[in-house]
């Protein structure tokens, strides 16, 4: 892929996460104003100095007005901007390359989305009108096919698999209970995941990401000046996107037990960050762990396992909070929640905190860089985000 | 266009209604409707190339397995208001 890279160019200054979970007595606004307002006190930026915003939010609102009239910006550029469940990495990877572009200074991303509202358990997508012959899969049973197809083609067990993926579910769920933010913040029995009510596939209720409301925030400022704002800046060293043909749906090569969008995207953030050996190289990531078998295709399509290995490495403990290479150390979308147009934003936030060492009792000792993966569609047709950052 | 060679506006019409396919991949959806619950979900690969995605129908939903072989069938998919949506599924190769 070809990709220049802006590596070292743009620093995240001051970040702001609410709390994810049922907002019942709040708007999307309301969250707004609370992610804005904890990012620009964390930069100790005054809100007029900020120069340019970008939001994100699949389907809570439309337009730079709902940020500019939330948070009354007075006559500031604010681009809004969807790009499925990698919506809030979008406004990260937009807002970075207006600062690395020298167009403005001092730039926010913001992320937003309100879920609960709808009255339905999980994502409520509204289609282009079109003739009534699409299969229609829910989501989870998008991912859910690759649990079959990878346990096939690997000769893993199917009991054994699911196993595995509980597992995946137990150590985010671990992770999440030490996280205030978080929208679940309890330990759970492998056992009670492993048995819980079926709802797509070897998928049961445990094996989904949280739908929640939540926002988060980050303030970004040109590298070179990024300690007149923050003591402890973090800095960008490679963002990446693909967009796939949907190849998946169309030709018998694509064998639904990896994502190339992630493999691609992943190489070229690699790639822009000198990053060689992703396995040793990279500290901690937040992975988008939407359904348990994601996580688990996503740990051999970045390369932290080799092909046909990741669910060992899982059963070995190589991704627990307390392991060599912890991933989802916040809890992920498993634990923390998925409110689609911040999430992207909330796993740079775990980096934020990890980085500076503000973590708390999750804290993961000297981390050196850091991955957020941020993915949107299904198996065979999606977008993935990757980026690499370091203190 | 063409998913390999990027080909614009050179397809020609194939039919697959009476070509033999296979699981590539399956889930059952508890979640979906469908007028036969649990949804059988699978894409299918035709034997000489193709692959398509549909429900399965006349199957016992707990014994997919990837590599079953099937056939199209044309079924009801949907019904509203008294008019009925009838499209391809796929069901045991005979």
């Amino acid at each position: 892929m070809a990709s220049n890279g802006i590596k070292d160019r743009v620093a995240i200054v001051g970040m702001g996460c609410t709390p994810f979970g049922e907002h019942w007595d709040k708007g999307p606004e309301d969250l707004l104003v609370d992610a804005a307002h904890e990012a620009y006190r964390s930069a100790g930026v005054d809100p007029a100095q900020v120069d340019a915003y970008w939001l994100g939010t699949m389907a809570s609102g439309t337009s730079g007005l709902m940020l500019s009239e939330a948070l009354k910006i007075p006559y500031k550029p604010v681009t809004r901007l969807e790009n499925m469940c990698a919506t809030g990495s979008e406004a990260i990877r937009n807002a970075c390359y207006a600062v690395a572009s020298g167009a403005y200074d001092l730039v926010m991303a913001i992320g937003v989305e309100k879920l609960k509202d709808s009255g339905f358990s999980g994502l409520v997508l509204t289609n282009p009108p079109n003739d009534g012959t699409l299969s229609s899969m829910t989501a989870p049973a998008t991912f859910s096919l690759l649990a079959p197809a990878y346990a096939r083609k690997y000769g893993v067990d199917e009991v054994e698999l699911k196993q595995v993926l509980a597992r995946i579910a137990w150590k985010n769920h671990k992770n999440g209970a030490k996280n205030p933010k978080a929208q679940f913040r309890k330990e759970v029995p492998i056992e009670t995941i492993a048995t819980s009510p079926a709802v797509a596939g070897m998928l049961g209720i445990f094996d989904c990401s949280g739908v929640s409301d939540g926002a988060a925030a980050a303030i970004l400022w040109r590298s070179e000046d990024a300690h007149t704002y923050s003591t402890q800046p973090i800095f960008v060293k490679a963002l990446s996107f693909a967009a796939g043909p949907a190849e998946g749906y169309y030709s018998q090569d694509y064998d639904f037990t990896t994502f190339p969008e992630v493999v691609a995207s992943a190489q070229d953030a690699y790639r822009q960050a000198g990053v060689t050996d992703p396995r040793a190289e990279i500290s901690m990531a937040e992975v988008h762990d939407c359904f348990t078998p994601t996580e688990l295709v996503l740990m051999e399509d970045m390369g932290f396992s080799p092909r046909g290995q990741a669910w060992r490495d899982v059963l070995a403990g190589r991704f627990d909070g307390d392991g060599p290479q912890p991933v989802n150390p916040d809890g992920g979308l498993k634990s923390f929640g998925h409110p689609i147009g911040a999430s992207g934003l909330r796993m740079m936030y775990e980096m934020w905190l990890q980085l500076r060492g503000e973590a708390g009792p999750r804290q993961i000792k000297q981390p050196r860089l850091g991955m957020t993966h941020n993915l949107g569609g299904a198996p065979g047709r999606c977008v993935s985000f990757v980026s690499i950052v370091g203190g | 266009v063409c998913v390999k060679c990027g080909a614009v506006d050179q397809m020609a019409d194939e039919r697959f209604a009476d070509t033999s396919c296979r699981v590539a991949t399956y889930t059952l959806d508890h979640l979906a409707y469908s007028l036969q619950p649990p949804v059988v979900a699978a894409f299918v690969d035709y034997e000489g190339g193709g692959r398509f995605s549909c429900e399965l129908t006349d199957v016992d939903p707990t014994a997919v397995a990837i590599g079953d072989r099937l056939e199209m069938t044309f079924r009801r998919l949907f019904t509203a208001q008294g008019v009925h949506n009838y499209f391809w599924k796929a069901r045991p190769g005979r």
